[in-house]
């Protein structure tokens, strides 16, 4: 049976963390605070991938959008939508 | 005959009560299945709910019953209990129903694997590193904790309802967030080993889904019998660690308040499992469950879903019901749709709670015009030869004498309330129950007098 090539990449919190701290900086998020939340979200992501061996990609954005969700709604958007905001 | 697209017909996700039926019915119909499980196989309902529930609060009964048996003529002065042997007797009873045991399904053709399931796409899970594709497949992932709400939970210990009964000390005193039928449970077997028990309830009284009545018996049962504190009106929202305690802190009547504990369970309500990618296989789902048909198709075509995973009211039966329903649908496309008349809603308390069919709240709710009659069971014999006089019949039934619903409080409730929900499936009315000879020293004599007096 031939099964669809997937690429794998690895699951990197400090690589998420940079991500969603670029992200916050870009709507407008104070470097400060957007700091401490892409440190909260990140950490809280990596519990969770922790779960499990594999994930796609929306999966991981869909935590992290559940994620920041607590801390700022437009950057929870930015994830939510990811890939479709041009 | 599998297709070569796919390794099997009907990959089921979970192997409780719903996924258990489910897999069994494919493999007897021959098809090939496969089952996953991420924690124990035979799931909640074998290994940390009904079978270990059933054998520790029978337990507590018995040996409540015993301590009060002087006035039968029992010495029990030097009555006691050994909690290992206690503990013991509940892990053999889940080991003989077959909890932990993945050769029933090996037995019966079914393919284990054992791992956490995540959808990567419509027809593929992934379990751990392998990827496992299906034609069709069964959620029946059932319900986790929900804690959301209850501040600093996450850095107190706690234990949960799952696994709350295999604490291997017993603490002094023990804190149970929730009063709803679980919550009530542990809180009489855990006040009948001689833990000083506190129950907080967010609403006005314990068990707020049955009739007002009900929670007055059991409330009063548990205050008096037991000295268990009930804390209603309670809304917990916060925990503390402490050196040698956990504070409990919760809000009434406006203002904070706290208790010290050693122990706390967390019986507030569940809420269904749905973290396993469902997204990525186009199932709609929302807090209260996975979105169903009535044929428990989900929204997305070759995907269906049972048991607790869907919500609603949550007993092995209708799991099992659903999901046996589901897999006919799914591997024989016979377009059943489910019908939950008669299904009972149990409280295993002593007294014992049963409710099956509409109550009087549900009725007013929905606007049926109905006649409701109230039995207290000390009019039966039972009660004089048992010398327990805590309980009702609440009989319901519309204009016509058709049986709506009931509620049960006694001893046996789930055996009283089974000629009711019989009735109510049949469209039995009033007057043939009420005609129907009742052995005249049992507690169902309880059924045929509330029958009579609404005929």
């Amino acid at each position: 049976m031939k099964r669809k090539k997937v690429e794998q990449i690895s699951f990197s919190e400090k690589g998420l963390r940079d991500d969603v701290l670029e992200s916050a900086v870009a709507i407008g998020i104070p470097e400060g605070t957007a700091g401490a939340i892409a440190e909260k979200v990140a950490a809280k992501t990596a519990v969770w991938v922790a779960t499990r061996a594999v994930i796609t990609s929306d999966d991981l954005y869909r935590r992290v959008a559940q994620e920041a969700e607590k801390y700022s709604a437009d950057l929870a958007y930015v994830y939510q939508n990811r890939g479709k905001i041009i | 005959m599998v297709g070569r697209k796919f390794d099997y017909e009907y990959l089921v996700i979970g192997s409780g009560a719903a996924g258990s039926a489910a897999a069994l019915l494919a493999a007897g119909l021959g098809v090939k299945t496969a089952i996953v499980e991420a924690d124990r196989w035979g799931g909640t309902t074998l290994n940390y709910r009904d079978v270990p529930y059933a054998a520790a609060l029978g337990f507590a009964q018995r040996y409540t019953e015993a301590v009060d048996g002087t006035r039968f003529g029992m010495s029990s002065s030097n009555l006691r209990y050994n909690y290992p042997t206690v503990l013991n007797w509940q892990a053999t009873a889940v080991r003989r129903a077959g909890g932990g045991n993945r050769k029933v399904f090996e037995n019966a053709g079914v393919d284990c694997y054992h791992g956490f399931a995540q959808f990567i796409s419509p027809h593929e899970i992934a379990v751990g590193e392998q990827q496992i594709s299906s034609e069709k497949f069964l959620l029946a992932t059932g319900t986790d904790l929900a804690v959301s709400g209850i501040s600093g939970v996450e850095l107190v210990n706690c234990w949960s309802p799952d696994t709350a009964l295999r604490m291997a000390k017993l603490p002094k005193a023990l804190m149970v967030v929730g009063g709803g039928s679980t919550g009530c449970e542990i809180a009489e077997y855990f006040a009948a080993l001689g833990v000083r028990v506190l129950i907080a309830e967010a609403q006005d009284r314990l068990l707020p889904r049955e009739d007002p009545e009900v929670s007055e018996v059991i409330e009063q049962h548990l205050r008096k019998r037991f000295q268990v504190e009930i804390l209603t009106d309670s809304r917990v929202v916060a925990l503390v660690q402490e050196a040698k305690a956990k504070q409990v802190v919760f809000v009434r009547d406006g203002q904070e308040k706290s208790v010290r504990v050693e122990a706390i369970v967390l019986a507030t309500t569940p809420e269904p499992s749905t973290d396993y990618g469902l997204e990525n296989a186009g199932v709609k789902f929302s807090y209260r469950g996975v979105e169903v048909t009535g044929g428990l198709k989900t929204t997305s075509g070759h995907i269906w879903a049972a048991g607790d995973v869907i919500g609603g009211e949550s007993s092995t039966e209708k799991a099992t019901y659903e999901a046996r329903l589901a897999t006919m649908n799914a591997l024989k496309k016979v377009g059943n749709t489910v019908n939950y008349t008669g299904f009972v809603r149990m409280t295993n308390t002593m007294p014992q709670v049963a409710k099956v069919g509409l109550n009087e709240l549900e009725c007013v709710q929905l606007g049926q015009k109905q006649k409701t009659v109230l039995v207290p069971i000390d009019l039966v014999s039972a009660a004089n030869t048992n010398d327990f006089r805590e309980g009702f019949i609440k009989l319901t039934s519309d204009m016509k004498g058709q049986i709506l619903g009931a509620t049960v409080v006694a001893p046996n409730a789930d055996l009283i309330v089974q000629e009711i929900s019989l009735a109510i499936r049949s469209g039995i009315k009033v007057s043939e129950l009420a005609a129907t000879p009742h052995i005249a020293t049992s507690w169902s004599e309880a059924v045929r007098i509330a029958a009579r007096e609404l005929a």
